[in-house]
């Protein structure tokens, strides 16, 4: 059993193919823990409260919102963030394709959505535009950026669309 | 978010008794709720939570009429 005392919890985790290990008071999120103490500013903070998908990253490879996630809960397992998707500066080609289609405009939800984007292809939901659509609903745009954020997966994923 | 103990048991019978006696335990499995709603706004105060998300929680089954949630 693990039991941790508040305000002194070890979590030795790997993020992006890096072992970390951190002590963290036991209520921060792994959104904080990436961006406060890791200096790993990739990753967004829009809502803070698993509503907007800002702060998408991949635990086990599965798509989780990082604001809703203990970093406690992470001990032992490995987080991927958008910083891990271009690990030696060579863009991922989700990240290409957003550039070509223009899949922004502030690019504060862009880290979010490209993170989520390689998990849907991964998931295989790309096989239409009303699936990706559907598959990447946990992604807010304020700017509205999602015809071109649909064109850049779409591209990727092969799928021609329409 | 207030700050409490974090347990992470490794069975079922270790985190009943680790909620079930203690009215400041809760249980933490998904956490979208519970840390959101719950924790940062301060809705409900724990002073332990206790990690059910590793345990093998999975699925639903009925039989005799009787609803299994989480095996
Ligand atoms: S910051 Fe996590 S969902 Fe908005
Ligand atoms: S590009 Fe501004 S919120 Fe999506």
């Amino acid at each position: 059993m693990e039991i941790m005392r508040s305000s002194d919890v070890d979590v030795e985790l790997t993020i992006n193919g890096h072992k970390r290990e951190l002590r963290l008071d036991s209520s921060v999120t792994l959104l904080d823990a990436l961006r406060e103490h890791l200096d790993m500013t990739g990753t967004k903070k829009g809502c803070d409260q698993g509503a907007c998908g800002a702060c998408t990253v991949l635990l086990d490879g599965r798509r989780v919102v990082s604001c809703l996630v203990l970093a406690a809960q992470c001990g032992g397992r490995e987080v991927t963030t958008i910083e891990g998707l271009a690990p030696d500066g060579a863009l991922h080609p989700v990240q290409q394709a957003f550039v070509r289609h223009d899949g922004l405009q502030c690019g504060f939800c862009t880290a979010g959505q490209i993170v989520s984007a390689v998990a849907l292809l991964d998931e295989g939901r790309t096989g239409s535009d009303e699936e990706i659509r559907e598959f990447m609903s946990g992604n807010l745009c304020r700017c509205g950026a999602y015809p071109n954020i649909l064109a850049a997966i779409r591209e990727v994923a092969g799928t021609g669309g329409e | 978010m207030p700050t409490f103990d974090y347990v992470r048991p490794d069975d079922v019978a270790g985190a009943v008794a680790l909620v079930s006696g203690d009215p400041r335990a809760s249980y933490l499995a998904g956490g979208t709720t519970h840390l959101d709603l719950l924790l940062k706004d301060r809705v409900i105060e724990t002073d332990r939570v206790v990690d059910i998300g590793r345990l093998p929680l999975r699925g639903v089954s009925s039989d005799d009429g009787v609803l299994h949630a989480g095996r």
